[in-house]
Order: C-alpha cells, then sequence, then structure tokens
C-alpha cells in the first residue's frame, strides 16, 4: 500500500486534532456542552482542502482515539461527542451542493449549530428528557455560533498562510490526489 | 465571506433572536402558580402573583378559594370538617391543601418542584 | 469511507425521529378513589400507554375499594355479618391470601395492628367519609368492645378455601392494609404495560419504582404541624414510603382532639406520636409496621420495629422530638432549620 502526501498531512492533522481535543478536555466548563471546540479548526481545513471524507476520517478518528486515551469510550461524553459530530459532518455534507458558495466562516457557524444540536437531541433523548433542558438552548446556541464564527475565522487565517483558496473546492476532485 | 457564508450566519442570528423571545415569552418564567383541580374536571393552573377569587363547583357544593399577595386558601366550603380551611394560607413550592368531602385541591407548583410527591 | 458516512447520516435521522416521536417525560395523573386522593406519576413512558395503564388502574382501585370497603354495603360488609353470624364462608384464593396476610401481620405486631377492632372504630365515628363531630364514646361502650377481644387469631381458615370466625365481636376493616393491596395491583398494571418508572401515592402512602430520569424519586416528608415539608428522602429503585400520622384524621370535641389511630389495648387514640414513617420493599408491611409503631409508642416503638422487621424508621413523638434507626438516620435529610436532633436507635440492627 502505498501513502501520499496528502495522506501523510492527513495523519498529521488527525494527531493534532486529537492533541488540541485532550488539552482542551482538561479546561473548566461554565456549562456541560459550551466547550470552544478548538478541534473543529482541524475539522475545517482538513474540509477545505481534503474534502468532505478525509474531514470525516480526522473527525472520527479524533473522537475514538480520544475518548480511548481520555477512558471515556462509549460512555455518554463519548457519545454526545459522536452525536455532535456526525450532525456537523451532515450539515457539511449538504453544503456539497454548492462548494463555490461557502467560505471557512459560514461553515464553522454551520457544523457548530450542527453540532450542538446534534448533541442536544441525543442528550434529551437519552439522558435528560426533562423541558427545563430546554431553557438552556439560547445560551448553549449563543456560546455554539460565537465559536463557530472564532474558529472559522482561525481557520480562515491558516488557510491563507498555507496559500489555499478559501472556497470549498468540489471534494469530488479530492478524493483521490 | 462568501454570499453562503452571508446567508448562514444572517440564519444563525434569526435563529438566536427567535430563541432568546420564545425563551422570555414563554408563559409564568418567573414567580409561582397554583393547580387547582375539582374532580371530574379540567385543572385551573393560575398565577399566584394575581389576586383572584375562584368559586369552584365540587360535589358538595362550591367552595370558594381566594388568591391573595401571592398566597392562597380555601376561604369557605360546604364540607363539613373545614379541615380545608383549617390548613391556612399555601405559598411555598409543593405546599397543598385539599378538600375531601368537596373533591377539591390546590397545591402550589413551582418552576422546580422540590418534590416528586409528598408523603403523609 | 463513504458507507460509514452515509451509515451515520442514517443514524442522525433515525435519533431525530426518535426525539419527535416520544412525548416522554413526566406524567400526572390524579384520581379520587378510596376517599382520598390518588396520584400516579409515570417518568419516561409514552402519554397514550400512561394514559391507558391509569385508566385501568382507576378501575381496578374502584374494584377493590367496593371489594373491602369497611362501612358501605358491599361484598366485605356482608362477609363480615356472615362471619359475626358464625357462618363458614367460601372466599377466593386471592381474597382469603390478602385476609391470611393480614392475619400473619397482625400477630408479628403482636395485635397492635388489629384489623379485627372495626366494631370499636365504628363507635369512635370513624366509618364515614366524613370527619365525625363526636361526642366520643362512653367508657361503658367501649369496655364492651374491648372485654370480648377480637383480634386475627379469632379467624379460623379451613379446608377448601373456607373462613370463619370464632368472636362474635370480630369485625374486620382493613383501612391503610386495602391501600397497601391496591399500590401493588396498580405497579402491577403498570409494569404490564412496560411502565418502569413512577409513584403510586394513595393518600400520601406510596410505592415508587424505577427513578426520575438521572435522579432518584424524591419525596418530601409533610410537617406533622404545619404546611409544606419536614424532610425528604430520595427512594430506591422498588420502594415504599408510608406514614401514619395522627394528623391524618381526627376530629375536635369540647376542646379535646381525637384522631384516628385507636390502640386496641385501651380503645382510646393512641398518645404520645405524632407520625411513624417507615421504608420498605413491601408496602403491607410499611403500612402496618408504621400503624403498629405509632400505637406502641415512645418507650415501645424499637421492640416494635425489631419485631415486625423494618430497619427504616422515623418516629416523631408529640414534643417535636425525633428518633430514627440508624439506616433511617443516614437517609433522611431534614428540610427545616434548624436541623433538629435525632435520636438513633441503638436496638434496631
Amino acid at each position: 500500500m502505498k501513502t501520499t502526501r496528502d495522506d501523510h498531512r492527513i495523519a498529521w492533522l488527525t494527531g493534532l486534532a486529537i492533541l488540541i481535543h485532550m488539552l482542551e478536555s482538561t479546561l473548566p466548563s461554565p456549562l456541560p456542552g459550551v466547550k470552544p471546540g478548538l478541534a473543529n479548526v482541524i475539522t475545517l481545513i482538513v474540509l477545505m482542502m481534503y474534502g468532505w471524507s478525509a474531514a470525516c476520517w480526522v473527525t472520527l478518528l479524533r473522537i475514538l482515539v480520544g475518548s480511548l486515551l481520555l477512558g471515556t469510550f462509549l460512555s455518554p461524553t463519548f457519545l454526545l461527542s459522536l452525536s455532535g459530530a456526525l450532525t456537523m459532518l451532515a450539515a457539511a455534507a449538504t453544503t456539497r451542493l454548492a462548494p463555490a458558495a461557502f467560505g471557512p466562516i459560514g461553515l464553522s457557524v454551520l457544523m457548530a449549530i450542527a453540532h450542538i444540536a446534534g448533541q442536544f437531541a441525543v442528550a434529551y433523548t437519552l439522558f435528560i428528557p426533562h423541558q427545563g433542558l430546554f431553557s438552556l438552548l439560547p445560551l448553549l446556541m449563543t456560546a455554539a455560533v460565537a465559536f463557530g464564527l472564532i474558529n472559522g475565522l482561525i481557520s480562515q487565517a491558516v488557510l491563507r498562510r498555507l496559500g489555499h483558496p478559501t472556497t470549498a473546492l468540489d471534494p469530488a476532485r479530492r478524493e483521490h490526489p | 465571506m462568501k454570499s453562503g457564508d452571508y446567508l448562514i450566519v444572517t440564519l444563525a442570528a434569526i435563529m438566536l433572536i427567535a430563541l432568546y423571545v420564545n425563551m422570555w415569552s414563554a408563559p409564568q418564567q418567573a414567580g409561582d402558580r397554583v393547580r387547582i383541580v375539582a374532580e371530574g374536571s379540567e385543572p385551573i393552573i393560575a398565577p399566584l402573583d394575581r389576586d383572584h377569587v375562584y368559586r369552584i363547583h365540587g360535589r358538595l357544593g362550591d367552595s370558594v378559594i381566594e388568591i391573595h399577595q401571592g398566597r392562597i386558601h380555601f376561604a369557605s366550603s360546604p364540607c363539613p370538617g373545614k379541615q380545608c380551611i383549617h390548613a391556612g394560607w399555601l405559598e411555598r413550592d409543593g405546599d397543598f391543601a385539599a378538600c375531601l368531602p368537596n373533591g377539591i385541591t390546590v397545591t402550589v407548583l413551582g418552576r422546580n418542584p422540590r418534590f416528586d410527591a409528598i408523603n403523609f | 469511507m463513504m458507507r460509514i458516512c452515509h451509515g451515520a447520516v442514517l443514524a442522525l435521522a433515525v435519533i431525530g425521529l426518535a426525539a419527535c416521536g416520544r412525548n416522554a417525560g413526566e406524567h400526572s395523573y390524579r384520581l379520587f378513589v378510596f376517599g382520598t386522593l390518588v396520584d400516579i406519576t409515570t417518568y419516561d413512558a409514552q402519554r397514550e400507554r400512561s394514559d391507558r395503564a391509569v385508566q385501568q388502574i382507576e378501575a381496578a382501585m374502584q374494584q377493590i375499594d367496593h371489594d373491602w370497603h369497611a362501612w358501605r354495603p358491599g361484598p366485605f360488609t356482608e362477609l363480615n355479618a356472615r362471619l359475626a353470624a358464625g357462618e363458614t364462608v367460601t372466599l377466593d384464593t386471592v381474597a382469603l391470601g390478602q385476609i391470611r396476610r393480614a392475619a400473619q401481620l397482625s400477630a408479628t405486631s403482636h395485635d397492635l395492628f388489629n384489623p379485627a377492632i372495626g366494631k370499636l372504630i365504628a363507635v369512635w365515628g370513624f366509618h364515614n367519609d366524613d370527619a365525625p363531630s363526636g361526642p366520643p364514646p362512653t367508657p361503658p361502650q367501649i369496655y364492651a368492645l374491648l372485654s370480648a377481644r377480637p383480634t386475627m387469631k379469632d379467624l379460623v381458615f379451613g379446608d377448601g378455601n373456607t373462613l370463619r370466625s370464632t368472636n362474635p365481636s370480630l369485625q374486620l376493616d382493613f383501612g391503610g392494609y386495602t391501600k397497601a393491596l391496591a399500590i401493588d395491583t396498580a405497579i402491577a398494571i403498570l409494569q404490564r404495560h412496560k411502565i418502569h418508572n413512577a409513584i403510586v401515592n394513595i393518600g400520601g402512602d406510596m410505592r415508587t419504582i424505577g427513578r426520575h430520569g438521572l435522579r432518584h424519586w424524591r419525596i418530601g416528608i409533610r410537617h406533622p404541624q404545619q404546611p409544606g415539608a419536614i424532610a425528604s428522602i430520595e427512594t430506591a429503585d422498588d420502594e415504599c414510603i408510608f406514614t401514619s400520622g395522627t394528623y391524618e384524621r381526627y376530629f375536635e370535641y369540647q376542646g379535646q382532639t381525637y384522631h384516628h389511630l385507636i390502640d386496641p389495648r385501651n380503645g382510646q387514640p393512641a398518645r404520645g406520636v405524632l407520625s411513624v414513617t417507615v421504608l420498605h420493599k413491601d408496602p403491607a408491611v410499611a403500612e402496618t409496621a408504621a400503624k403498629a409503631i405509632l400505637i406502641a409508642g415512645v418507650s415501645q416503638w424499637q421492640y416494635l420495629a425489631r419485631e415486625m422487621g423494618v430497619k427504616q424508621v422515623l418516629v416523631i413523638d408529640q414534643n417535636m422530638q425525633f428518633h430514627a434507626t440508624a439506616q433511617m438516620a443516614s437517609r433522611v435529610k431534614f428540610e427545616i432549620t434548624p436541623t433538629p436532633d435525632l435520636n438513633i436507635s441503638k436496638t434496631v440492627p
């Protein structure tokens, strides 16, 4: 099996995402579910540079390895992470219909909202089916939009540094570089 | 920023506004409510901060239930024992009075009820 | 890779549908049966399923109330009349089992829980939906009923599901024991409807199953002298919490208060204790132990608790002193300030 330069890059980026994921899990959180989600900067960069499939790999590997290292595999934390990631990736997939229309900022905000929406649905269905949870939703969404914007700006800056156009390229072209 | 980015950010802003408006306009956010249940009819839910006198029809006749200055009590009742009137004013979360002969109960509800049930 | 992600989208759609389709959460119902309030709370069960179960429970409870009612004319008053006449009565296995169980519990309580003294309860005026207005019975009236000494030992369980009484003064009055049976019936109906998180509360005595989502069911114990809770308990997965209190039914006559918990030893309302709360898995044990311990009084409560095999007991006496078993003391949380001193039993394990 031959590996390309891009494969190596994706592997490095996955490692970096796991590192960020681990560091962030040590930060205190004012509210469960409110986190900057800085690892998603990597997801976003991979999405822009290597396409949606690669982004799926990086994200799912990050969650799997991260949870194994933190000892949260198959715990509620893991299920919430995973569900958030799946909705986030699904939302990103919809932008493939018009790849040229979206830059990192819009994608980042969209994915952050989708992420928290997925987590919220799972938290409500599986763990806390209590109406009171809904009163948290505005705060959670505000945090998601704010961190989405910040992560989007960071990704845009990084992509400019790397000399990459800040438009989602046709991912089909990127499947086999 | 691309056109799609503007669209997403605008929609996100609208969604946030809608969420906050919905949260603040939700009924009975602040303050407590009371639930008045008469046998065989729909419960009445009323705010405790609005003075009002209810005349509730029960098995034996009409019970008069008064809300005054954030408290509620049975003002009069056709029952023989008058235990419901002796219960006095209710104001705290979970406070409860009943007129069993007349089939009427009054419960103070809070936003987060402290107990799921009261043992007595 | 693509296949994994398609699977993910599909899983997501399922989760989304599940979130919309379940109107789970908490559902509460209030019924009027047994001359009191019946509250049923279900958690994490669909509304329609809860509704159906509660409908069946209401019908079943009304049936139990009809079948076991201590004074309203019906099958039970008829049974009492035939037993008093010295007849041998044939009963169905279930009913007979419940009477036999009451007799066993009465024996372990040293007859302080004595459901054979229906005549005494009646003469005090408590065979009525409303509180009696007095006057209390005269000493000769009480003496006449006490001297006949009706107890459950007067019942003879014969072959072929038969029952007879050797004491014409015996009149069965199951009181709270009937409610304990109804609670078990209700929980069985809920479980048949696959509802595993619920409270069935009949007139303040209840059995809880499962939990309230992430936390246990939280039960407030009413203050015996004022509105609101005096303490609270988080109940285990399947547990009953029963309280006998002198404040539940009483009447006043010429400035004296007379309550409904009649001491079978002297025919008078029991003295010294305001309320007894018992936690136990079996509602029949919890109900009869709470009543017997209250009647036993402050000096003998620990003895009765040991005899009846209940290990989680809270006693509030008429001086507002608190007594508890060690196991109860570790679970009860006081809701009043200052936190009262608790006299912890050294003799109940």
